[in-house]
């Protein structure tokens, strides 16, 4: 190298693979190709992931509706104890005892259907179809807990086992009193002179 | 983000205007033409993520892109031994022309064997598109520093060609 100039010459034509370079012919539409595609493909991730999330909000919201439905179910199993709590003690109703006898047991799942119609204050909900399918239990008769009347004849037969050993001795061949009934006719006043004239 | 066809309008117009630019210091840092052309196409597709609205001098602004991302590929600075730049130095002087296309061959690989911080510098200062104050933006540095390594740079150069030069004789 003898003088700047010519350093500063090969350095500029040095630096001119720099400054000249060129991209391969084309190059703007490829890129341009490739912004296109790539917004593309993230548009349909967006809408791959818009369906998912509709699809989650939608199990979710049928997983809830299940939970609801299996709450409910829970809710209507307690209920009869529920309705009994709230019902007067049996003691304070006057009741007589061969009056329990006099009667046929009535089957226990006729006292079950009969339950709600003895609280009007408890509100049910309507009767699903999986309410329906829920009262289809394994177990056949299906346990519910006791209800006043027959709780009373439990305790009854606790504390006086005797008279239901002798009521249930006497029952099937105890004899049925028909009271014969007379009608008096109905005589009007006018009738009546009528009559004594 | 920019979407829809006024925004890809503005996209193309900027890809068209400076696409060059941002592919020249792309290659500045990486010496070859695939690898600066898929920094261009990285720059862009940012460009197209972020948009352009607050974007005061978009030639710096896509230089600077272009210079993190091509940094980001460069995994290792290449160095380079000075007996491969004395390949030619047993050749004969048999054409003025042949001699002087040697030096600049030789004065390429000294570029590249530069320093980062100086050779980054120069190179960007290469190119016409880009001012001094520019190139301390792209490099994050300050203008007078800019000047101050470009004159490093070629201050270390010259020193490497006479002693490449006096092995030679």
């Amino acid at each position: 190298m003898t003088n700047n100039d010519e350093f500063d010459q090969v350095l500029d034509e040095a630096l001119a693979e720099y400054r000249d370079a060129e991209p391969l012919a084309g190059m703007e539409q490829r890129v341009l190709q490739r912004v296109r595609l790539h917004a593309e493909r993230r548009w349909k991730l967006w809408r791959w992931w818009g369906a998912v999330a509709a699809c989650a909000a939608m199990l979710a919201v049928a997983a809830w509706i299940g939970l609801h439905d299996r709450a409910s179910q829970a809710i209507i199993a307690k209920q009869p104890t529920t309705t009994q709590q709230q019902r007067p003690p049996v003691e304070s109703q006057p009741k007589n005892v061969n009056t329990y006898a006099s009667q046929e047991p009535a089957p226990r799942r006729a006292l079950v259907a009969k339950a709600p119609s003895r609280s009007p204050n408890v509100v049910r909900p309507a009767p699903s179809a999986s309410t329906k399918q829920a009262a289809i239990r394994p177990q056949f008769p299906s346990p519910t807990p006791l209800n006043s009347e027959e709780r009373a004849l439990l305790a009854l037969a606790q504390t006086h086992p005797e008279t239901l050993s002798h009521l249930q001795s006497n029952q099937d061949d105890r004899e049925i009193a028909i009271v014969p009934i007379n009608i008096q006719p109905l005589v009007n006043e006018t009738s009546r002179k009528q009559g004594e004239n | 983000m920019l979407e829809g066809t006024d925004e890809f309008a503005t996209l193309e117009a900027v890809v068209r205007e400076h696409g060059r630019l941002v592919f020249k210091v792309a290659y500045g840092l990486l010496r070859n033409s695939h690898d600066a052309e898929d920094v261009v196409q990285e720059v862009f597709l940012r460009v197209h993520r972020s948009g352009t609205k607050d974007v005061a001098d978009m030639p710096a602004w896509l230089a600077r892109i272009a210079y993190r991302l091509a940094l980001d590929r460069l995994r290792k600075p290449r160095g380079l031994d000075i007996a491969d730049i004395e390949m030619t130095s047993n050749q004969p002087d048999a054409e003025h022309l042949a001699m002087h296309r040697q030096r600049v061959e030789q004065v390429q690989k000294l570029i590249a064997a530069l320093p980062e911080e100086l050779r980054y510098p120069l190179v960007l200062s290469a190119l016409q598109e880009l001012n001094s104050r520019q190139i301390a933006g792209v490099l994050g540095i300050p203008e007078s520093s800019v000047r101050g390594r470009i004159f490093r740079a070629r201050q270390m150069l010259r020193e490497k060609l006479s002693a490449l030069r006096e092995k030679q004789r």
